[in-house]
């Protein structure tokens, strides 16, 4: 609502004897609420439209008839009202709800999840009767009825208030659960019996006001009375849902949604909720690790240390490149380029490990968007960005922007899986004239805002710029916008500063030269260090030989490289390749801060200690440092203190934006290979995560089902895909949200950036061998 | 050493015969003492002893692992942890039991709260009260001290000894 909008018109209720004022449209339960008289609800929510299915909010208002009973979610404040919420009437309705809602319940408290904080119990001990009149047998329907990887159904708690069928059509727009049956025998399930597929099953087990819709996580793992509550922030994405993290004694055991209006509107997605299993994972590095003839074995910090110390010294002349950062909190990753820069003596630093370019809209010269502007705005461009895969939370914004606003949706597959969108199909190297045939639209909307993940060349980024739009970046790691703002670039100093400000921040950071030539990028890194022209790499979070467009290209680097560092969770396949591996601490187990997609700058927190041998990025960089024989402060709070000191330029200098890569558009039988996010298909920490194991799955191959069809391809139909540098096994999917003419792999797909040009599809035979007849002699031929 | 007085020695010489006189009275009348431990008082009926954990009469184990001993308990000296019966050999009716159930017997005051607590009448307080050990290790009493025999395998074993 702006500031202008007259004030809202007031109606005057009486609350049981009382007299109050509220905004005209005020539901009654809201108002009775609001003044503190407690009124028991179920099926009403405040993200939800009002149903009136239990029945139980009743309330007892006057009308010239007499009294009436009514039910206050539905029934909005009117002039005069005169509300009794305790008066006999009222109270005698609650108590027959409660006993007809017990009926058939299986009173299942000791050995249900909701046990502690159900309202039906909560509600039945306030307001329902002791005893039930109800000498029936009860009737009996599925239990522990999993519904997909992390639903538990229990249909007989199910009180039918219909808030997850609600949810699902109309915050998600999906229709995963629905009513089955009529009277006594309705239940709810998911609509053909299939299992639940979408990406934001979670919010229901929160929605459900019983112990019917529950976490397999979180199944009999505690009781609420057993947990601690730590608010932090989700780490999963760019866009950094507010979570609250329940910790029974050291083990975490739940993540809730803690609303942030501005940020998440008071959801999570799956992968956000159910993303904790990295903190226990087994597959943990715990000690570090250093290479000796030929084999990488487990050693002590100060000798793994010592081992980066004499590497660096021995190739470090030939120059030294750090590559990551954009995982890290905003200290963390502010203390590695002061490490790089004032310790190392490089400029070869880049967070930029995948197809993002840019993370702060400013550092191409738009406007920074806020989250909440997608509500306000009436025209809205995503630009060849899965939102649903790649911010899964933001996308729920967006699906509920396009009943109100236009969505142009522009790239090779739909962006926007669930609402109104107008799509321009493109393909990738036309997108940037896509976008430039915008101008006149958006320079006539009111509130344009344009969505795009970063990913391409400067070309595109100089049209999205040129559109003059407020830009959301959401792109695949989460915290780009604080690695860039750090100054994790080799063109950038921390705050934007470009490299002529050199002296200042040298300043700052305890006198001492910094080299002043700007370094390589990312690619440029990759390409010397598969010439031999580099002598170390340090990488740090980062996996480039699954995250880098060009796969083979990071493959042949980190082949080349004589002295590589790897700093990680787990034995990524980088790590494989490593001199020395630093097992570091990840998400949930370090405070500090990240900033989001929109520059909102929140604060992480500590809830786990993590693996016993692990040492914070913020530590490790510390000692290394020390062993340098540099000092760098020493904690997260004197970290940030000097980067708010160091503050940011006055005039913020532009990312360079000018990559383009070099590997150029795959194909497959004629068929275009694009490689795109895909929520669970890994990155750093999911593919390890074994909460996510469920959903990962076999690698999928989407294709649009006109193509399939005229390959001769079914949907679960195994396929390989044989390129020159790589080959990997692959489950047909038809999409048809996918333009024909292409398919799709799932970026971090183990393989997909590493097929090189030439791809051709060979049906994988039953015993997983493959079958000799390639796909392509049945072939279609496009372009 | 000072000297007493004579008087007060006199009363000394007086109260051996007094001391002698309430051995033999006493020595005389029924004993209060038993044999401990072969021989034990009975106790009250609703005496609260050692705790057990139950079982139906097939032998599985009420406890579901509900917890509300842990909350009721006033001293903190239970921990419960719950998990999925396995559906192959369950080890309580219904999908859920209790695999972690430890007390703290010393810090336990047997106020038998926890018994009252109990929705399946899983823990209970018994007359048992030989609360004795090495250790303090010897008071944190698992699942596996508390349960009470299982009648399936009882029986098996009693076969087998035939
Ligand atoms: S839903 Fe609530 S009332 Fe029903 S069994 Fe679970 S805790 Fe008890
Ligand atoms: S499953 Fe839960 S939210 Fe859905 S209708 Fe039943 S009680 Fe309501
Ligand atoms: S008897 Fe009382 S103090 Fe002892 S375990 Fe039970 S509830 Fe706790
Ligand atoms: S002993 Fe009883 S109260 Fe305690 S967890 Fe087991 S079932 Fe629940
Ligand atoms: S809350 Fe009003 S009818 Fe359910």
């Amino acid at each position: 609502m702006s500031d202008s909008a007259p004030a809202p018109q007031l109606v005057n209720v009486t609350i049981d004897g009382a007299p109050y004022a509220f905004p005209k449209g005020t539901l009654l339960v809201d108002a009775v609420r609001q003044v503190g008289h407690p009124v028991p609800f179920y099926c009403y929510h405040e993200k939800l439209k009002p149903a009136g299915a239990c029945r139980v909010c009743m309330v007892q208002m006057e009308s010239p008839r007499g009294p009436m009973i009514v039910t206050s979610c539905t029934t909005p404040v009117g002039e005069g009202m005169q509300i009794q919420t305790m008066s006999d009437g009222a109270r005698e309705a609650r108590r027959q709800v409660l006993e007809f809602l017990l009926i058939n319940h299986p009173l299942d408290c000791p050995v249900c999840d909701k046990g502690g904080e159900c309202d039906l119990q909560d509600f039945t001990l306030r307001y329902g009767p002791g005893v039930s009149r109800f000498a029936e047998p009860k009737i009996h329907r599925m239990k522990a009825h999993e519904l997909g990887p992390f639903l538990v159904l229990d249909q007989e708690r199910c009180i039918l208030c219909q808030r997850c069928v609600r949810y699902e059509d109309e915050v998600l727009g999906e229709q995963n659960l629905v009513l089955h049956g009529r009277g006594d025998g309705t239940v709810i399930d998911t609509t053909r019996g299939e299992p639940y597929a979408g990406h934001f099953s979670g919010n229901n087990t929160e929605l459900c006001p019983v112990g019917a819709l529950t976490s397999q996580t979180y199944r009999f793992k505690a009781r609420p009375w057993d947990l601690r509550p730590t608010p932090s922030v989700c780490q999963g994405c760019s866009l950094g849902c507010n979570i609250t993290v329940q910790r029974r004694g050291a083990e975490i055991v739940r993540l809730l949604a803690r609303e942030n209006a501005a940020v998440d509107g008071g959801w999570l997605c799956d992968r956000g909720r159910y993303g904790f299993g990295t903190v226990r994972a087994d597959a943990r590095l715990t000690a570090p690790q250093v290479r000796r003839d030929g084999q990488l074995v487990a050693t002590s910090w100060d000798a793994a240390i010592d081992a980066v110390r004499q590497g660096l010294t021995l190739h470090g002349q030939r120059g030294i490149a750090v590559l990551g950062g954009a995982r890290l909190t905003d200290e963390e990753a502010y203390l590695l380029g002061r490490l790089t820069r004032a310790v190392l003596r490089s400029n070869d630093l880049d967070w930029r490990t995948g197809a993002q370019r840019f993370a702060a809209p400013e550092a191409i010269g738009c406007h920074s968007a806020q989250v909440t502007d997608i509500d306000a705005a009436d025209l809205i461009v995503i630009v060849d960005t899965p939102v649903g895969e790649e911010v899964p939370v933001l996308a729920l914004r967006l699906r509920r922007a396009a009943a109100r606003a236009g969505i142009v949706d522009i790239g090779p597959e739909r962006n926007l899986t669930v609402g109104r969108a107008e799509r321009v199909a493109c393909a990738p190297e036309d997108l940037a004239e896509a976008v430039r045939g915008l101008t006149v639209r958006v320079a006539e909307a009111k509130m344009p805002l344009v969505v795009w993940n970063g990913s391409g060349d400067g070309e595109l980024a100089r049209a999205v710029a040129k559109l003059g739009a407020p830009l959301l970046v959401p792109g695949e790691f989460a915290n780009a916008r604080g690695a860039e703002a750090a100054g994790l670039l080799p063109d950038l100093l921390p705050g934007y500063r470009s490299m002529a400000e050199a002296a200042a921040v040298s300043e700052a950071w305890g006198g001492g030269p910094l080299p002043v030539k700007p370094g390589r990028a990312a690619a440029a890194i990759l390409e010397a260090a598969a010439r031999g022209d580099l002598g170390a790499l340090y990488l740090v979070g980062s996996n480039p030989l699954g995250t880098f467009p060009d796969g083979t290209l990071a493959a042949r680097a980190l082949d080349t490289i004589p002295f590589l560092v790897v700093q990680d969770l787990f034995a990524t396949d980088a790590a494989v390749h490593a001199d020395v591996v630093l097992p570091a601490l990840g998400p949930f187990e370090k405070t500090g801060h990240v900033t989001n997609l929109a520059g909102v700058r929140q604060e992480v927190q500590a809830v786990a200690p993590g693996p016993a041998g692990a040492r914070s990025d913020l530590d490790i960089f510390v000692a290394l440092a020390g062993a340098l024989g540099a000092t760098l402060p020493a904690t997260a709070a004197a970290v940030a203190s000097e980067q708010q000191a160091l503050g940011r330029a006055e005039k913020p200098a532009m990312v360079t934006v000018l990559d383009r890569f070099t590997s150029g558009p795959h194909e497959i039988d004629g068929l275009r290979l694009l490689v795109r996010t895909q929520l669970y298909a890994g990155g750093g920490t999911a593919a390890f995560d074994p909460n996510l194991h469920v959903v990962r799955g076999e690698p999928r191959l989407r294709i649009h089902s006109t193509d399939a069809t005229a390959l001769g391809l079914r949907s679960g139909q195994f396929v390989i895909a044989e390129g020159d540098g790589a080959s990997m096994r692959a489950v047909i999917e038809l999409d048809d949200g996918l333009e024909p003419g292409y398919v799709a792999f799932g970026a971090h797909t183990p393989g997909a950036n590493r097929m090189g040009q030439r791809v051709r599809l060979v049906l994988a035979g039953e015993n997983g061998l493959a079958s000799t007849v390639p796909v392509a002699a049945m072939g279609v031929n496009r372009r | 050493m000072s000297r007493m007085p004579k008087s007060s020695r006199l009363r000394q010489l007086r109260g051996l015969p007094e001391g002698l006189g309430t051995t033999l009275h006493y020595l005389w009348r029924r004993r209060v003492t038993v044999d401990y431990p072969e021989r034990q008082r009975p106790v009250a009926e609703r005496f609260r002893g050692l705790h057990i954990l139950d079982r139906y009469d097939d032998g599985l184990e009420r406890c579901v692992g509900c917890e509300l001993c842990q909350a009721a308990c006033p001293a903190h000296c239970i921990t419960v942890e719950a998990a999925e019966n396995p559906p192959d050999h369950p080890f309580s009716p219904g999908e859920r039991y209790g695999y972690r159930y430890e007390i703290d017997l010393l810090r336990c005051i047997f106020c038998g709260f926890c018994e009252e607590a109990c929705p399946t009448g899983a823990i209970q307080l018994t007359p048992r009260h030989d609360l004795v050990g090495f250790s303090r290790q010897d008071f944190q009493v698992d699942r596996e001290w508390l349960l009470v025999p299982d009648p399936r395998t009882e029986t098996l074993a009693e076969e087998g000894a035939r």
